[in-house]
């Protein structure tokens, strides 16, 4: 059966009407980039700037042989190497945003709907349940790359602050970190909001999904995105490190649809 | 005749075992407005959502504005509005953007849509709400435009579960005299699910009576009065009442459960053949020296049929 892209679009701008209007999901968009953006740059790569040279070759634990994100990673004192090495691991915000904010509009999403009795009205209208469903995952999806890309500015400006000094060059925005804005990003926010709103189908409160998305499903997901860190080195690699998560979110999208039903959430959801 | 509701067989099973809607068969025709009467839990919710499409069947077809609601259920939905038990309005957003969103999942333009929600506003008395959030307004209020909501798109069948529940006398009159002129004037089907006896008796052309998921009856609500009319219910009014004319009257053949009121001097009772008892009870009270004031044959009301029926069905 066709998909009607403008029952879609209709379906995720009334989602995006009611967001908006919801103070506490609109703190939470708005201060968690926030404090990431300035956390990671200022915990993680900020203390190393302010280390002498001689304790930097100490802790340098790097293999001789690490060929290096930056063209010019040979001619980078130990210290130096810490440091762009450090901020790519702070690029891994770049995986949490895009998860965190879909998790918090995602769980609310049917679950929410479900409990307030609004979602009856929809249900009987000609819109068909894989519409709803990718109207439901569209919207966490696009609001959290959104925020994703926008954090990525402050956050650049941040890091170039923190390291310039200490670096002599910009480490941010590279083909890499670019690579992971476009291409990590989207394909993480998208396992996420398919994975939330997976939960939100199949639970009665957007508190329950709200606390299995934060006891299970976040953490998990964090876990294999920071494994995933090793991959943001090369741009080869970060290609192979999105082919794995598109395919992870092509399987659980294709769960979810076969899964979903109207009979499903009017009748077992109350 | 063209039927917009048919259903042949049609039931509902949850779990494998609760049998909500057993074997439903009902032929409603285009224009008629049809009453779902029956208890809490009796399958009135579960038929409407089943001929919706909401809920699929478990065996039996149901054809709804001449679509099959197996096969063909988006059709189904673009031809029928639908009001649940709770408005399910997005408190949030205003009652403007409620109606346009659902109107536009519909399928209506932009532009068709607003004009409709400016007439439907008209016609239900929200005008001055169209910018308030839906959350804000009164539970009447909210029940309006959920039914505006419901008729959006201008469909040929219409199914509202407890359409007038929480509304006060004056707008479930006029949501009353809506649904009378849906059926007269757009020739819509509506399909009415509630509990309101007086209503469906007065608003509706057939009423169905179901109780735990099969169909007891069917008919106009005078075809049931007549069906079902085993006995007559008499009231008499005397000057003054006293304990011979209650033996007397008590006597009389045909009499049955008789009542009586010494404070208002009034006889009530019930009997099988009106015509033939009801002299014989006035000879007496005359030859008793009663002097009667009024006697009223009381008409069974769909209420005194629907409890009948129930009640049968339940012993």
């Amino acid at each position: 059966m066709s998909l009607d892209f403008n029952r879609i679009l209709i379906l995720m701008e009334k989602d995006w009407s009611d967001i908006k209007k919801s103070k506490y999901v609109v703190f939470s968009i708005i201060g968690l980039p926030i404090l990431l953006v300035l956390i990671m740059p200022l915990t993680v790569v900020a203390p190393f700037t302010l280390l002498p040279e001689t304790d930097a070759e100490e802790i340098n634990i790097l293999p001789m042989d690490f060929p290096g994100p930056t063209s010019n990673w040979n001619d980078l004192s130990d210290q130096q190497k810490i440091i762009v090495i450090l901020v790519y691991f702070s690029h891994l915000c770049f995986l949490i945003i895009p998860c965190a904010i879909p998790s918090v509009i995602a769980a609310d999403s049917i679950a929410g709907e479900k409990e307030r009795k609004s979602f009856e009205g929809v249900l009987a209208t000609p819109i068909t349940d894989k519409e709803i469903l990718i109207g439901k995952i569209g919207i966490p999806f696009l609001i959290g790359l959104i925020v994703t890309w926008i954090s990525a500015v402050p956050y650049s400006i941040f890091t170039i602050l923190v390291t310039y000094d200490k670096l002599g060059f910009i480490v941010v925005p590279d083909l890499n970190f670019i690579l992971i804005l476009l291409m990590f990003s989207p394909a993480a926010g998208l396992l996420t909001s398919i994975c939330m709103v997976f939960v939100s189908s199949r639970v009665s409160s957007s508190r329950d999904a709200q606390q299995l998305g934060a006891l299970l499903v976040l953490p998990f997901l964090l876990f294999i995105f920071s494994q995933l860190v090793l991959a943001f080195f090369s741009p080869l690699t970060i290609l192979i490190g999105t082919g794995f998560l598109l395919f992870i979110d092509f399987l659980l999208f294709r769960l979810a649809v076969k899964s979903f039903s109207r009979e499903y959430i009017i009748t077992r959801l109350s | 005749m063209v039927f917009l509701i048919y259903t042949e067989n049609l039931t509902k099973v949850f779990d494998e075992r609760i049998i909500a809607v057993d074997r439903l068969n009902l032929e409603i025709p285009t224009g008629e407005i049809f009453g779902f009467l029956g208890p809490n839990g009796a399958g009135k919710t579960t038929t409407a959502r089943l001929l919706s499409c909401i809920l699929e069947p478990t065996e039996g077809e149901a054809v709804v504005a001449e679509y099959s609601i197996r096969d063909n259920f988006e059709e189904v939905r673009k031809n029928i509005g639908f009001l649940g038990e709770t408005p399910s309005l997005y408190d949030r957003l205003s009652t403007q953007r409620n109606l346009e969103l659902i109107g536009r999942l519909y399928g209506l333009t932009k532009e068709k849509v607003r004009s409709r929600v400016v007439e439907l506003a008209k016609l239900f008395d929200f005008e001055q709400y169209l910018e308030t959030s839906a959350g804000k307004l009164s539970k009447g209020n909210k029940h309006k435009v959920a039914i505006a909501r419901a008729m959006i798109h201008e469909p040929k069948v219409l199914f509202l579960d407890e359409p007038t529940s929480s509304l006060d006398p004056e707008v479930s009159s006029i949501v009353r005299e809506t649904i009378e002129q849906l059926t007269s004037v757009f020739n819509c089907t509506v399909f009415i699910c509630t509990h309101n006896l007086p209503e469906a008796q007065n608003l509706c052309d057939r009423v169905g009576i179901i109780n735990k998921g099969s169909l007891i009856t069917v008919g106009s609500p005078e075809k049931l009065r007549n069906q079902n009319n085993t006995y007559s219910k008499l009231k008499i009014e005397l000057v003054e009442l006293n304990d011979a004319i209650i033996d007397g009257v008590q006597k009389v053949e045909g009499v049955i459960d008789l009542k009586f009121d010494l404070k208002t001097s009034e006889l009530v009772f019930k009997t099988l053949n009106s015509i033939t008892t009801v002299p014989f009870v006035i000879k007496e009270i005359v030859s008793l020296n009663g002097a009667i004031l009024s006697v009223t044959k009381k008409e069974k009301s769909l209420e005194d049929i629907y409890f009948e029926l129930i009640g049968r069905r339940n012993a």
